[in-house]
């Protein structure tokens, strides 16, 4: 099954209260801002960090947050796809 | 005393060594000087450990600059460390230093800004100003290799006496790189020597007047165009510029510059200060932790204090006086410097001929 995993060049900080990405490394070739995440997405970002299937994604999350299976498993769809849109996230 | 205070923006000066020697330099210091002090520079580790405890506490932007940071031999080592951290990098050099191996690591980590200083357009005026023969040269090749790099570049400069007669061919130089003339940015105040600098920048700066038909010789020419242009002189409404000098008792020193609330400076011999600009007033990261450093740090400034010329001057509005350079050009923090006062004199004299003020 396909693996997601965060592309190390960017760095998740948080600041004053609020989480954002900071590209570093080659990540600065491609964007010289910051990306704030929301709290979902915070917690999407940290289990991304070492790598997880969209199923352990989706489990993960109803774990953490009072969702059911489906509403978890669109929206991990979709902030996916938007993050490997971006080249934030890869998969393998 | 504002309670939103936050750490954001950090500087630290790895170095107060350069190898130029610029004679506006306002920090620069050498070995037998830093020995005088009893101070020594930090070491890579303890630059490292400032820059955790910096991520600790969220700040975001990190200004990393000197005397001349590439001067360091262990300036990779510190560079390296701390760019993988995620912070929103800008580095400062004057590029003469660019070496391989540092080009090696900038390329791995590449800084998000890079501000190289430029000092001259000829190794004739570098020889002049800075006491480096082929400085122009040695310039001209590092910002060569740094504009390989994605970071956003910009040019820094400081007009005095040795290189004004640079300064056209300077923005030429910087128009031809970028096609940008406000890539250029021209240090507005040359103020005199702090924190034990060995230079004497208030013998080589323009004169106010110099510095206004210099530096802000726009303003010259809108004045010149528009005295010579009888019916556009008769569309301006003169307005009267309000005293923005609002001064109080007892309240914090750096409110309009947010010096201490949203950021702070880490000097060579590690010490905290409000503003990099700063002769006096310091915690100590290092020995207190950082997080008891910032906390404590507006403490050891006074509190503002009513300045009776400024209180009621006329050109408060457009003068670049700050508690900074009064207390670097008359050792007060409530002094009335003449050189900013000259200045802005001259800048609302061109103002009111041209119809801008009253």
């Amino acid at each position: 099954m396909k693996k997601y995993i965060a592309d190390s060049n960017f760095v998740l900080r948080k600041i004053a209260g609020e989480a954002v990405l900071v590209a570093v490394g080659s990540g600065v070739a491609d964007f010289r801002g910051i990306i704030t995440l929301n709290s979902t997405a915070e917690e999407l970002w940290k289990m991304l960090k070492s790598g997880a299937t969209k199923d352990e994604l989706v489990k993960m999350f109803c774990k953490s947050f009072d969702v059911s299976e489906d509403t978890a498993a669109a929206d991990i769809e979709e902030t996916l796809h938007v993050l490997e849109e971006k080249g934030l996230v890869k998969s393998e | 005393m504002n309670n939103s205070r936050y750490p954001m923006n950090g500087t630290f000066e790895l170095t107060g060594r350069c190898n130029l020697s610029c004679k506006m330099c306002l920090l620069r210091v050498d070995h037998s000087c830093i020995k005088k002090t009893g101070l020594r520079e930090l070491t890579a580790f303890e630059w490292i450990k400032l820059a955790q405890d910096l991520f600790d506490a969220g700040t975001l932007n990190l200004l990393i600059t000197g005397g001349e940071v590439m001067l360091r031999p262990d300036f990779t080592e510190i560079y390296e460390a701390i760019a993988k951290m995620g912070f929103m990098i800008t580095l400062y050099t004057n590029a003469t230093l660019v070496t391989p191996e540092i080009m090696s690591v900038l390329r791995k980590y590449p800084p998000h800004k890079i501000g190289v200083t430029m000092y001259g357009a000829s190794n004739d005026t570098y020889n002049s100003l800075c006491g480096c023969k082929d400085g122009y040269d040695r310039f001209t090749d590092g910002l060569q290799q740094l504009m390989t790099l994605p970071s956003l570049l910009d040019i820094r400069t400081t007009i005095v006496k040795d290189n004004v007669q640079d300064l056209d061919a300077i923005k030429a130089f910087v128009n031809e790189k970028y096609g940008d003339p406000d890539r250029l940015h021209i240090s507005r105040f040359v103020c005199k020597a702090i924190r034990g600098g060995i230079c004497h920048p208030e013998d080589v700066r323009l004169t106010p007047e110099e510095n206004v038909y210099t530096i802000d010789a726009g303003l010259v020419s809108i004045y010149e165009q528009i005295e010579s242009n009888e019916i556009v002189k008769r569309f301006f409404n003169p307005k009267k510029i309000e005293n923005t000098n609002i001064q109080c008792e007892g309240t914090y020193l750096f409110q309009s510059c947010k010096a201490g609330l949203e950021s702070f400076v880490i000097n060579w011999a590690g010490r905290m200060y409000a503003c990099e600009l700063l002769d006096k007033g310091y915690t100590e990261p290092l020995k207190e932790g950082f997080q008891k450093a910032w906390d404590r740090l507006p403490e050891v400034y006074p509190k503002t204090k009513v300045i009776e010329k400024c209180s009621t001057c006329k050109y408060s509005a457009i003068c670049e006086t700050c508690p900074a350079n009064r207390l670097a050009e008359t050792g007060d923090w409530f002094g009335v410097p003449e050189y900013a006062c000259r200045e802005a004199q001259l800048k609302y004299t061109l103002l009111s001929k041209i119809g801008m003020v009253e």
